[in-house]
């Protein structure tokens, strides 16, 4: 029963708190606590991972204080796994491995980048350095002086990021796709590269259906470019075998987070934040692909055992919800279901790198398809399409849109969206947008949150 | 007496276009410089350039768009529903240049039933073959989508031979933008915009004529100007026809002795190369305009503002943005910096609440550039 969790016996599946995950950590042996490394094979002391989150709060992470997290001890090493990145990346420069970062096009890049030996792709952009989890606006506040101020996405916050050069290593390459990416983002970008000085810039188209052929030759081409630069930098020449292995990893990787979003959204047996951390894990595995497809295998086990015997982490009679971002507030999806909802349908902006890579076709080829059919590149209608579809069969009774002022795909698409689910599903749609990070949720949305689901409780 | 009577033929090109439309003729309605104008005509459209975004239509527009849309995709959306001339267009031809104008042919086409194209441009403005090539067939797919709705196959020569007069008309209205920079302006850069706005709306056959015209007069002195301290850049996002305060105020007190506003000295630049495959040529010469701030890498945009900055002796930098405008805004510190010049910075949405406040803050700022503030 336990053979998956290494002969460990979860307790009876519950959320949380950041002082009962305390209490519950000084419960795992010891040797459990030994047994988990980043970078495997290797078992040096430095690559350990598994703290409770106080840890990482000590460090900075002080947003963790305020989150509920999932008992597990798969999801402690999750938890641990995802804090533990910023070290990760400055270990990986010591250990002689090449940081390259990969901005804008939510997943292909990452393939490419792992394809080749003793590179380390990682986003700059990854929520962990986000205001949402440091609880500190100084990444806003360097940002602005940057030149990206206020009424733009939190994602400027990678620009600071850069800037204060402690989150994590100046990169050896930097990446940054544009095109399908929005304004706010490819800006980011644009200044990111004039700060650093270096940029391999990449297009990504928008979907043509009709033209998809095209397309797909014009990102092969900048693949190829992308390739000779990675193989520049490394002095390897890409073998067709190595990227093939690359893709099979981050098909494997899709595919359990595929299969873990399906048993949380209809079992109820993973919490949304965990969710949520495991589909941000698409975009470049957390800086380690060996051991987050490790992690996703726990985790997956967790919850198929789960399911089997009936011991879900939220009730499962919560009123069901969809959910649609940016930004993704770990706070906000804590406080719904805090208030007695659940998710069960979502479009995070980073579904994109959900759709599977056919390893039949010749690889670039695949990868550069599979990146023109992700959710980003086409229409508000089509992303709008693939939100109802989930939301359909999970019986979604109410959508949330959280969005940012000034976020300029929010200004065009959020209306558009909120009304075909409306018209396609008659359920009750709640648009806000989030405050600036802060230490709490602000009244006004706190209000409006109870008073939606006050209106769905009612609708039963 | 005005140099330029743009309200007076704008009026008389509508009821000509009316009549055009009665007679079968296609109006291809477009938004941005990066659409081939070359290839509308060829293909037997008229095409019309909508940029007449103003403040009221822009406040209607939120029935549609959030208030954080930028107000110039709110504007044009809410036109198409009220506008005269725009409810004329039998085609709109739309391009990706920013998140804005990507996503608004998905909402026209909530709103209205007139054909929609979106021609994508590649974003990255690097011109490796991989990113032309693309870019050249995205014109041949509007070549079909146009000849469909006109019943005009496009011929190679007939293309050649807009290509020709497209090039002619640049030209003229090349030299007469020269007429700014002199420093008593012979023209000023609220007659230029005029002028290029009249060159998005009549058939060049009779805009040639009165560019020549106009500089005849022009040349001639005709107004008696006097010097007008100091020389500015105009910089930022679009200028709308029927919004030009910002001109007219900087005009008061200074010369504006060079602009780079996609209505402005941005839509007359170079020339498309002749005799080679037109296509190809077409492709080449969009994809490498000087880039919008909105494409990757924009160093060109600097560089090209540098040259300008040089030749012509600038002095100061007016920085205009709307409201919401992410891909002009972000680059205010930056042009500041590569500049190293006084900018003013304004940010306004086409309301004229702030008329005053702006007058104010442009003397300031000229005051400064004279040093008679100091
Ligand atoms: S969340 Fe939206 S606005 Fe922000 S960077 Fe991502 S796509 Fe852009
Ligand atoms: S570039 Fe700026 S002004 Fe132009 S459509 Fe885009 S957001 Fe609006």
């Amino acid at each position: 029963m336990t053979g998956f969790n290494f002969g460990y016996q979860d307790p009876v599946p519950a959320r949380i708190t950041f002082e009962e995950w305390d209490d519950l950590f000084q419960q795992i042996p010891d040797e459990l606590i030994e047994k988990f490394h980043y970078f495997p094979p290797n078992q040096d002391a430095w690559s350990k991972y598994l703290f409770p989150p106080q840890v990482f709060a000590i460090y900075g992470a002080r947003h963790l204080r305020r989150l509920k997290f999932d008992n597990s001890l798969a999801a402690l090493r999750l938890w641990g796994f995802v804090n533990n990145e910023s070290e990760r990346l400055f270990r990986a420069r010591q250990i002689g491995r090449r940081v390259i970062a990969v901005m804008g096009d939510l997943g292909p890049l990452a393939v490419l980048v792992n394809a080749f030996p003793d590179c380390v792709p990682f986003y700059p952009d990854c929520w962990w350095w986000t205001p949402f989890v440091m609880e500190s606006k100084v990444l806003l506040e360097t940002a602005a002086r940057l030149g990206i101020g206020e009424a733009t996405c939190y994602s400027r916050a990678a620009l600071g990021a850069f800037a204060k050069h402690s989150y994590f290593p100046d990169p050896d390459l930097i990446i940054a796709a544009t095109g399908a990416s929005c304004d706010d983002y490819s800006g980011v970008e644009n200044l990111v590269a004039r700060l650093t000085g270096s940029c391999l810039w990449v297009e990504t188209p928008l979907r043509q259906p009709e033209n998809i052929e095209p397309l797909s030759d014009l990102l092969v081409a900048e693949y190829h470019r992308v390739i000779s630069a990675l193989e520049e930098l490394t002095g390897t020449h890409l073998t067709e075998s190595a990227l093939a292995q690359s893709i099979a990893q981050a098909n494997a990787v899709r595919t359990m987070t595929a299969r873990l979003r399906q048993l949380a959204y209809q079992d109820a047996v993973l919490p949304a934040l965990e969710i949520m951390v495991i589909e941000f894990g698409c975009l470049h595995y957390y800086s380690d692909i060996a051991e987050w497809t490790a992690i996703l295998r726990h985790l997956l086990a967790t919850a198929e055992y789960r399911r089997q015997t009936r011991q879900p982490v939220v009730p499962p009679e919560a009123l069901r919800l969809a959910w649609l971002t940016p930004p993704a507030d770990p706070l906000l999806l804590t406080y719904a279901e805090d208030q007695g909802a659940r998710i069960v349908a979502t479009e995070y902006v980073i579904n994109q790198a959900l759709t599977l890579i056919d390893q039949s076709q010749p690889p670039l080829t695949a990868i550069a398809r599979s990146h023109i059919d992700g959710s980003l590149n086409g229409t508000s209608r089509e992303r709008a399409e693939m939100l109802i579809r989930q939301a359909q069969a999970n019986r979604a009774e109410g959508l949330i849109i959280s969005g940012i002022l000034g976020g300029s795909h929010c200004a065009m698409e959020s209306r558009l969206i909120g009304s075909l689910v409306r018209e396609q599903l008659q359920i009750p749609v709640l648009e806000f947008d989030v405050a600036p990070p802060n230490r709490e949720i602000d009244r006004q949305t706190k209000t409006r949150i109870d008073a939606f689901l006050e209106l769905l409780r009612s609708r039963r | 007496m005005e140099l330029i009577n743009r309200q007076d033929l704008a009026a008389r090109r509508l009821n000509e276009l009316q009549e055009l439309k009665a007679r079968g003729r296609k109006l291809a309605g477009y938004f941005c410089l990066y659409v081939p104008v070359e290839l509308l005509r060829a293909a037997g459209a008229v095409p019309i350039r909508l940029a007449r975004a103003d403040y009221p239509s822009s406040q209607l527009g939120e029935r549609h768009l959030r208030a954080d849309a930028c107000p110039f995709c709110k504007s044009s959306l809410e036109k198409l529903l009220s506008d005269p001339l725009y409810r004329l267009m039998d085609m709109l031809i739309f391009v990706n240049t920013c998140d804005m104008m990507r996503r608004l042919p998905e909402l026209v086409g909530t709103r209205v039933s007139i054909p929609v194209f979106q021609l994508y441009l590649p974003r990255t403005a690097e011109p490796f073959p991989a990113r032309i090539a693309e870019f050249e067939h995205q014109l041949r797919r509007l070549a079909d989508f146009v000849t469909r709705l006109t019943g005009t196959a496009i011929d190679d020569q007939h293309l050649q031979n807009e290509i020709e007069i497209g090039n002619r008309l640049r030209s003229a209205l090349r030299s007469i933008e020269a007429l700014r920079v002199s420093p008593v302006p012979l023209l000023t850069t609220g007659e230029l915009f005029d002028l290029i706005s009249l060159a998005t709306l009549l058939e060049p056959a009779d805009l040639l004529p009165l560019i020549a015209q106009i500089k005849n007069r022009a040349t001639n002195q005709v107004f008696n100007r006097q010097p007008t301290p100091p020389r500015l850049l105009l910089a930022g996002s679009i200028i709308a026809e029927e919004e030009r305060e910002v001109i007219s105020l900087l005009e008061e007190r200074a010369a504006i002795v060079a602009d780079v506003i996609c209505t402005g000295a941005r839509f007359i630049e170079g020339d498309i190369t002749t005799g080679s495959d037109p296509f190809r040529a077409l492709a080449e010469y969009y994809f490498n305009r000087i880039p919008c701030p909105c494409r990757r890498p924009n160093t060109a945009l600097f560089q090209h503002i540098r040259q300008l900055i040089a030749e012509r002796q600038v002095q100061g930098i007016v920085f205009q943005t709307l409201l919401y405008c992410d891909p002009w805004r972000f680059e205010a510190r930056d042009l500041r910096r590569a500049t190293g010049l006084p900018m003013l910075e304004i940010d306004h949405d086409y309301s004229r609440q702030h008329f005053e406040q702006l007058r104010t803050r442009i003397e300031a700022f000229v005051e400064i550039l004279t040093g008679a503030g100091k």
